[in-house]
């Protein structure tokens, strides 16, 4: 090799040699012709051309050498370099498509790399599983000493908590976890300590480990914050630890307290809830911990102090955990990538007809330098050097562009996509990139290098202007026309799809008033609050005061709201039938439970069915009254009035009984689509049993704190402040949280869907102008290489309008298979948006044949402008022009 | 283009190269003019030919050159078989010999065995 790498770098003096070698061939060969007696004019033309081509002697000789391919690749990008300076206008179109191209599929699959592709940042993420479908302590505990394949911990997410005495009291995003959680995720605290099994046990002293975010904004980096107290909801906690950057608590939480169990406490042990994420332990796979699920979890439901359904934990398994995490934003993400990737194959197949048509107005230099000694092999793959040339240097400017294209699009990214940290330019994005780009140089130059060569080594070198076009070469380009415009048709299909679908969602009625409405959360804290009788008497001071705000109309409290944020449904038993307490019933349940005071149900609009809404005469010492939702009426009472119905929230015999005394039209608590069970996640068809009672009647007060809803007449957004005032003059440690527009929280609720629609849309609108562009740009330059042709036609008697139905029609051709081959296309790959549409079929005849329709419309357009040329074509400048 | 003609097969021009190489350091003109005595003008060789082929072998370890003074006065580069080089060219012979005594056997038999 190194003889080779020697012959390499020493090219100029062999070059040198090489020359001086043929020199003195030639220079004998003439002196042996004049010694026979020829003239040395003679004598040097017949020596010239004994040898043959002096430099196809060279190249050969070059080739012979074995350095050739460096070399000329070395050579190829110079060229191609100087090519490029030497038409700046083409390339640099060609370039720009390319760096768009590449920067958003750079960008996209970077979104895609960070959420679903790069590990978790645990120790061996992959033997993390996520226990599914059952969340109770009890089933926590018993898993956690039964379970021999997998190491259980688990977390519970919880209502945020104040922070107080540290400036402007903030709401902050808690986590409770189990001390066990820590080793299975095999993470420990970076300042301090993290939770150990003393921390978790019942009457431990209260203890808060920051994350580090929280720890950075809130507490100024002080890392003598460790052992210190924090009051958090009037408590002071101490600060155990402060956890590594990059270490997340479950749900994205800011702070993070002990999950205390008391496995003495029944109620607490079967009612409320833990989450639960395990580790297969070492040599265990996941179909045996899923086997030993199914074993321990079901016979669990004898535990329940009361009955359970009869299929308890039949569904509980374990699924990976990087799988639970991102599982839902997959199909959005991957329909994305998708589209990106056919934009980019369609910029590829419009460039490669960009060279395509360019390359056939090469063929006289190509013909020269086929003459000179290259040959067909050589020019082909001087052009894709070319191509990769320019594909390269658009990656690279692509990769530059994707930083702020990335950081543009996470701004833009629904907050609820999970692991948006994550996101990031690595070394795999980079390497993808560049292996994106390389690739496009290839796509868009292998075709045109073979079809332009295959003209440009057979037209003679005389020939002067534009050769007719060759069937070949037509044919390619058409063909390329043709799938571009496909793939424009799929995507736009696939955004009509989304839109529509978004539109149908939009048009969902959530079944209450919002335009001008405004809600935020206030927590009156505990340690002031904690009878219900303050709590409720304060939450009345604010109202009254809030009404005497400029500009609002109305004031309402609830502990839930629409949108923003609902409360855990409740069981019932209902008067008159079996008493589930005594496991010989069962419970009747509400998706939503909420105390309201009685101006919420008018405030929000929400019709009242039957019998009455609520008044001041529900107070908290008069009979216990509830409003039903029309939906919870149906599924307890039928077709019935449920009005003076008795029902009784769980509690034992002293609870007292409820009378109904209203039933309330249903309105949409979370989603316009599909809603979801607070609990379990699991999906509801139609609305959410909903149980309203008097905020007057509350039993209980908790540091969730209620939600204020206003109806303004003004502008929404200026009702903030006054609120905060409000609150403030009340009690200063009262945190005024989540302030938000009625249509702002709708609209978030519809962000992912939103998000989707609008990037799908903007890519098929950019695949619609380059697809129009394509059809354009093929018959546009056949036009003008059949000149000559048509002027002939002319000439001969053919009108102005049969070119113009020649041209047309070969368009249409063009469009027709384009949008068939599309449709067809689309029929196949729509299937893949199911999960993501609402109330709109994946083959949608509407959105199918209006894409149709709109595809052929755009297509046939794009040939009118070519066709009017041809028809305008002078037979007589044409031929003179010959 | 027009693609060069060899009138012979490749590896005839390179053992016929070593042959004429193996009598002594040739430059290209000369080995050109000795290619043609020795083959007094039966196999055609075109000249365009014959330096790709110098190279080719030069390449392989061959032949080696060397630039010296020649009777022009001017510096040529003279060509000169490597031990390697005879190594080929025996074994070539060899075999060049075994291959034609091959197919003038079979041209014998043919001819002369009508039955």
């Amino acid at each position: 090799m190194s003889g080779w790498l020697r012959r390499l770098v020493r090219r100029q003096q062999l070059e040198h040699h090489l020359d001086a070698e043929l020199r003195d061939h030639i220079e004998r060969q003439v002196a042996d012709y004049v010694r026979g007696g020829m003239s040395d004019a003679e004598a040097r033309r017949q020596a010239r051309m004994s040898i043959g081509g002096v430099e196809q002697v060279k190249e050969q000789c070059r080739d012979a050498r074995g350095t050739m391919w460096a070399e000329q690749i070395a050579r190829d990008v110079a060229y191609a370099l100087r090519q490029l300076r030497r038409r700046p206008a083409f390339w640099s179109t060609v370039v720009i498509t390319l760096v768009v191209g590449i920067a958003t599929t750079t960008t996209m699959f970077a979104i895609v790399n960070g959420v679903l592709l790069r590990p978790l940042p645990y120790r061996q993420p992959d033997r993390l599983v996520f226990i599914t479908d059952v969340g109770f302590r009890g089933v926590y505990l018993e898993m956690r000493q039964r379970m021999t394949t997998l190491d259980v911990g688990a977390f519970m997410a919880r209502a945020p908590m104040s922070l107080t005495g540290r400036g402007e009291p903030v709401r902050l995003d808690v986590v409770l976890t189990d001390a066990r959680l820590f080793d299975v995720l095999g993470v420990g605290a970076l300042l301090g300590r993290r939770f150990f099994a003393g921390d978790v046990q019942p009457g431990a002293p209260p203890a808060v480990l920051l994350s580090h975010g929280v720890w950075e904004r809130r507490f100024g980096s002080d890392r003598s914050i460790i052992g210190r107290p924090i009051m958090l909801n009037g408590v002071a906690h101490t600060v155990l630890g402060v956890m590594p950057p990059d270490f997340k608590f479950p749900a994205n939480r800011e702070i993070s307290l002990p999950l205390v169990i008391n496995p003495a406490d029944q109620i607490d042990l079967w009612a409320n809830g833990a989450t639960m994420i395990a580790r297969l332990r070492p040599g265990m796979t996941l179909a045996q911990a899923q086997q030993e699920v199914h074993t321990i979890v079901p016979p669990l439901r004898e535990r329940f102090p009361w009955r359970m359904p009869a299929d308890f934990g039949q569904n509980a398994t374990a699924a990976p955990l990087a799988e639970t995490l991102v599982g839902a934003v997959r199909p959005t993400l991957l329909v994305l990538f998708a589209s990106v990737i056919a934009v980019l194959l369609i910029l590829c197949v419009n460039v490669a007809n960009l060279l395509l048509t360019r390359g056939l107005s090469r063929e006289r230099e190509l013909a020269i330098r086929a003459a000179v000694g290259g040959t067909r092999a050589r020019l082909i793959g001087q052009l894709i050097l070319e191509s990769l040339t320019v594909s390269t240097l658009a990656g690279i400017l692509g990769i530059v562009a994707s930083f702020a294209l990335l950081r543009l699009t996470i701004s833009l990214l629904p907050s609820d996509v999970p692991r948006i940290q994550d996101i990031s330019i690595d070394a795999w994005v980079l390497a993808f990139a560049l292996g994106v780009s390389v690739v496009t140089g290839l796509v868009f130059g292998v075709v045109p290098a073979i079809r332009v060569t295959r003209t440009g080594l057979r037209s003679p070198l005389t020939v002067g202007g534009a050769a007719p076009l060759h069937v070949a070469e037509r044919r390619a380009s058409r063909i390329l026309a043709t799938i571009e415009f496909a793939l424009a048709v799929m995507l736009v299909v696939a955004a009509g799809l989304l839109v529509k679908s978004l539109r149908n969602l939009l048009t969902v009625d959530p079944g209450y008033r919002v335009e001008q409405l405004v809600t935020a959360n206030i927590a009156p804290p505990l340690q002031r609050y904690r009878e219900p009788a303050a709590h409720v008497r304060f939450v009345g001071e604010v109202l009254t005061r809030l009404r005497g705000v400029p500009g609002v109309q109305s004031v309402a409290a609830g502990y839930a709201a629409p949108f923003v944020g609902i409360q855990p449904g409740s069981v019932f038993a209902i008067e008159g039938r079996p008493d589930p307490a005594t496991k010989s019933g069962d419970w009747a349940s509400a998706d939503v439970r909420t105390f309201v005071s009685p101006e919420y149900l008018p405030l929000l609009g929400i019709r009242m069915l039957e019998g009455r809404t609520f008044s001041d005469v529900d107070r908290a010492a008069a009979p216990r009254v509830a409003i039903v939702s029309r939906s919870l009426a149906g599924a307890y009472w039928g077709t019935s009035s449920p009005i003076g119905a008795r029902i009784r929230l769980p509690g034992g015999r002293d609870t007292p009984w409820i009378t109904v005394v209203g039933v309330a039209a249903d309105i949409k608590w979370n989603n316009l689509g599909e809603e979801r069970n607070w609990a379990s996640g699991a999906p509801v068809a139609g609305f959410l049993k909903t149980l309203y009672l008097p905020l007057a009647q509350t039993p209980y007060v908790d540091n969730n704190g209620v939600r204020v809803l206003l109806r303004t007449t003004g502008e929404p957004e200026r009702i903030a402040a006054n609120l905060r005032a409000v609150v403030h003059a009340l009690d200063r440690d009262t945190p005024v949280s989540d302030i938000m527009a009625g249509q702002a929280a709708i609209a978030a609720s519809v962000a992912r869907p939103r998000f989707t629609a609008f990037l799908l849309a903007v890519f098929a609108g950019v695949a619609l102008f380059l697809g129009a562009i394509g059809v354009y740009g093929v018959l546009a330059y056949a036009v003008g290489r059949r000149t000559q042709e048509f002027a002939v036609r002319l000439a001969l008697g053919a009108s102005g309008r049969d070119l113009l139905g020649g041209v047309l029609s070969e368009g249409a051709r063009l469009t027709l298979a384009g949008v068939v081959l599309g449709l067809i296309g689309a029929f196949i790959a729509t299937r893949a948006l199911t999960r993501l549409l609402f109330g709109v079929a994946p083959a949608d005849p509407g959105v199918f044949a209006a894409v149709g329709l709109l595809l052929v419309t755009i297509g046939i357009v794009a040939s009118y402008l070519p066709a009017r040329r041809a028809m305008r074509v002078s037979p007589l400048a044409a031929l003179q022009s010959e | 283009m027009a693609s060069p003609k060899s009138d012979i097969p490749q590896g005839t021009l390179d053992l016929l190269i070593l042959k004429v190489v193996a009598l002594g350091a040739l430059h290209g003109y000369a080995i050109a003019q000795r290619l043609q005595q020795i083959s007094r003008d039966v196999l055609q060789v075109q000249q365009g030919t014959l330096y790709p082929a110098l190279h080719r072998l030069e390449n392989r370890g061959l032949l080696v050159a060397e630039w010296k003074l020649s009777d022009t006065g001017r510096e040529a580069k003279f060509y000169k078989l490597t031990r390697k080089g005879r190594a080929q060219l025996e074994h070539e012979t060899a075999s060049w010999q075994r291959l034609a005594e091959a197919i003038g056997l079979v041209l014998r038999t043919a001819d002369g065995d009508p039955s």
